[in-house]
């Protein structure tokens, strides 16, 4: 099975004042192309850093982070942008829509950057909104939305330019139980009927449920696979 | 939706915040371009005609002191010089010395005038004749005679002030030309009336070819060195500057008042814009989570600005274009405007300022006054200032500018390069407000905008 992201040995020390703090110690992980994987762990433990060194977001402090196919260390701020433009769709926690602009025109966002003409741009994200059953709500703004409804137009954004990868960062942790379990859906169609490979980081149990693989974060370090954080 | 109705739907994201960034920025542009507007009518008058090689010869020492007449024929030896015409300032008072009534009358000689003003011509060619047949025979400017009422056949009585003595005149033409607002008298009238003959305030000289004028001056002043009268020769346009340098630095007050303008607006703009994009960083950081580039998230805020500035700027544009050049229109709607800021601001200001601490009705009034301001000052403001206009619109006459300030003003039309200093300050103030704002934000790293709101 060919890897969507490799990381070998990936640390992350932040300076906070005089005091060093390490997020991340010597991660090594492997995520095949098509899986569904979840990142747990308690807080504090790296998850969401690894997630925004996955994302090419944040850079680790050393070992190296190759996504799909790409040595992530190598590359310059612009060339992130542009990689991520193309190959990864990117859900956060607080949805993060622009609030002037209507769903449809959120979803069409990152395909302002393709080259792609205005018809064709607004059909990709009409399709985007149609996966995600929110079709008829296109002309309305994200404070006309509920919450539920908002994360499913952020998933639509992060899917309209068929990115490969599509990362995850507590997309559920401001859902309730009834629209967690509707994006978790989302999120299971588009890996299981689309072959995405999806890397989501949660804190919640349910949550991580709906993913094919689980990997346990503790103090900076993967632990292996099927073993949970002594406290957990 | 492309990047321009995201940088418009952003701009107008705040309607509040814009309007009154765009407006604060249309009020002072067009308080630029009025300014402007009046010193270019001062420096460079509608009418002067800077293509005729025209000359004004005076005293050296200073415009009150004259000239002998006999310079008349020395200068005329000089080659290079097609006509030349004395003048001389009578001043005088015709009915009273109400400002209306005041105009300015020269004293000249038929034929040379016509020589030299080549711009100027008579009605009707027949009127020249009348006035070389009738000593004290006058002509009157259209734009005058249009505002007064003077006719061929009329007779004006104009009182001496200056020289001792009263003309009595008959009106046998009018003076058609671009900017004809004078009353024009045969100089040796003058000369009968005080039994001498008068000196002359300026002469007048046309040269054959704009470069000929650069080599007569200089010949000019050289010829009359020495003399009891020393001379001062000098384009009619540094003739009619020298006006403005009597009045004192009125170029550099208005252009310090336009800098400071300027700056104001300029800050004013720019700590909107970036209170703007501070209240959205985590916007800014998801653009670039989903792959804008620093330097797209640049483009996207200074388009932004400049939205913001382009309708600001083209409101204060199309004000000073339709609003200027009628004095009536100008004056309604400046009062308006004014009124709308002395009830507007201090409103404003109140309600920034009344503090919410404090407990019980104390509190609660507070709370309702903010709000009662709040609800109903920019509507109170508004209507007062549109109310005022539309009574000074119904009560002000109908005048041009010329009727208006008895003939000092000759046009308030914005001209051209007027138009264009306000499309540059326009975008000066947009890429100025933007850019420090813009290149912040290009260079934010995504997690510190995405950590900064959650």
């Amino acid at each position: 099975m060919p890897v969507a992201a490799r990381t070998h040995e990936l640390s992350k020390v932040y300076t906070l004042s005089a005091a060093e703090v390490v997020a991340l110690n010597g991660a090594t992980i492997e995520v095949e192309r098509g899986d569904f994987l979840a990142l747990m762990g308690p807080s504090g433990s790296g998850k969401s850093t690894l997630l925004h060194i996955i994302a090419g977001i944040d850079r680790a402090s050393s070992g190296t982070c190759e996504v799909l196919g790409y040595d992530l260390s190598e590359m310059g701020e612009t060339d992130l942008a542009t990689w991520r433009n193309q190959y990864v769709g990117f859900v956060f926690q607080s949805f993060n829509l622009v609030p002037v602009l209507s769903a449809l025109e959120n979803v069409e966002l990152p395909l302002l950057l393709t080259g792609l003409k205005s018809k064709e741009r607004r059909r990709q994200a009409e399709m985007a909104l149609d996966l995600v059953g929110l079709a008829d709500r296109m002309h309305h703004t994200p404070r006309q939305l509920s919450g539920g409804q908002q994360q499913r137009i952020a998933v639509a954004r992060a899917i309209a330019a068929d990115p490969q990868l599509i990362l995850c960062d507590e997309p559920t942790g401001n859902l309730d139980a009834q629209s967690a379990d509707a994006v978790l859906g989302m999120f299971r169609t588009l890996n299981e009927k689309l072959g995405k490979t999806i890397i989501m980081v949660t804190h919640d149990p349910h949550a991580a449920s709906s993913a094919r693989t689980v990997r346990y974060l503790e103090k900076g370090k993967l632990l292996p696979p099927g073993q949970k954080p002594q406290d957990w | 939706m492309t990047l321009l109705t995201y940088m418009a739907k952003n701009a107008f994201g705040n309607p509040r915040r814009t309007a009154l960034t765009g407006l604060s920025l249309a009020v002072s542009l067009a308080l630029i371009l009025v300014l402007q507007t009046i010193l270019l009518e001062i420096t460079k008058p509608t009418g002067l005609d800077e293509s005729i090689p025209r000359i004004v010869v005076r005293h050296r020492t200073s415009l009150t002191m004259q000239l002998p007449r006999p310079y008349e024929a020395k200068l005329r030896r000089l080659p290079g010089i097609v006509a030349i015409v004395p003048f001389n300032w009578f001043g005088g008072v015709w009915k009273d010395d109400r400002f209306e009534n005041f105009f300015p009358r020269f004293g000249t000689e038929p034929e040379k005038y016509f020589q030299v003003f080549v711009e100027n011509s008579p009605r009707d060619p027949a009127m020249l004749a009348a006035w070389k047949a009738t000593k004290n025979g006058c002509f009157v400017g259209d734009k005058l005679a249009a505002r007064h009422g003077f006719k061929v056949g009329d007779d004006l009585i104009i009182k001496g002030d200056i020289y001792p003595v009263d003309l009595e005149l008959k009106v046998v033409g009018i003076l058609v030309g671009p900017k004809c607002e004078e009353l024009l008298f045969r100089l040796d009238y003058l000369d009968d009336l005080l039994g001498e003959t008068t000196r002359a305030g300026t002469y007048f000289v046309l040269a054959d070819s704009g470069p000929r004028v650069d080599v007569l001056l200089p010949e000019m002043e050289a010829m009359f060195r020495n003399s009891d009268a020393e001379v001062k020769a000098e384009t009619e346009q540094s003739f009619a500057l020298s006006f403005v340098e009597m009045l004192g630095n009125i170029k550099l007050f208005i252009n310090a008042l336009v800098t400071v303008v300027v700056i104001a607006v300029l800050m004013i703009a720019a700590s909107t814009m970036s209170l703007a994009i501070r209240e959205r960083t985590r916007e800014v950081a998801t653009l670039k989570a989903v792959g804008f580039t620093g330097g797209h998230v640049m483009f996207l805020i200074v388009g932004e600005g400049m939205v913001v500035s382009m309708v600001g700027g083209g409101l204060g544009l199309l004000l000073a274009w339709f609003v200027l050049p009628v004095p009536k229109y100008f004056i309604s709607i400046g009062a308006g405007i004014l009124t709308l800021a002395v009830i507007g601001l201090p409103l404003l200001l109140v309600s920034v300022l009344l503090p919410e601490t404090g407990r019980g009705w104390y509190r609660r009034g507070l709370a309702r006054l903010r709000a009662a301001i709040e609800a109903y000052g920019p509507g109170l403001s508004v209507f007062a200032g549109v109310m005022v206009t539309l009574l000074l619109l119904q009560a002000m006459p109908s005048q041009d500018w010329v009727a208006f300030s008895g003939g000092m003003i000759q046009s308030m039309t914005v001209r051209p390069e007027t138009m264009y200093l306000g499309v540059a300050i326009t975008l000066i103030v947009g890429l100025g407000s933007s850019l420090w704002p813009a290149w912040s934000a290009s260079r934010l790293s995504v997690l510190d905008g995405l950590r900064n709101q959650e």
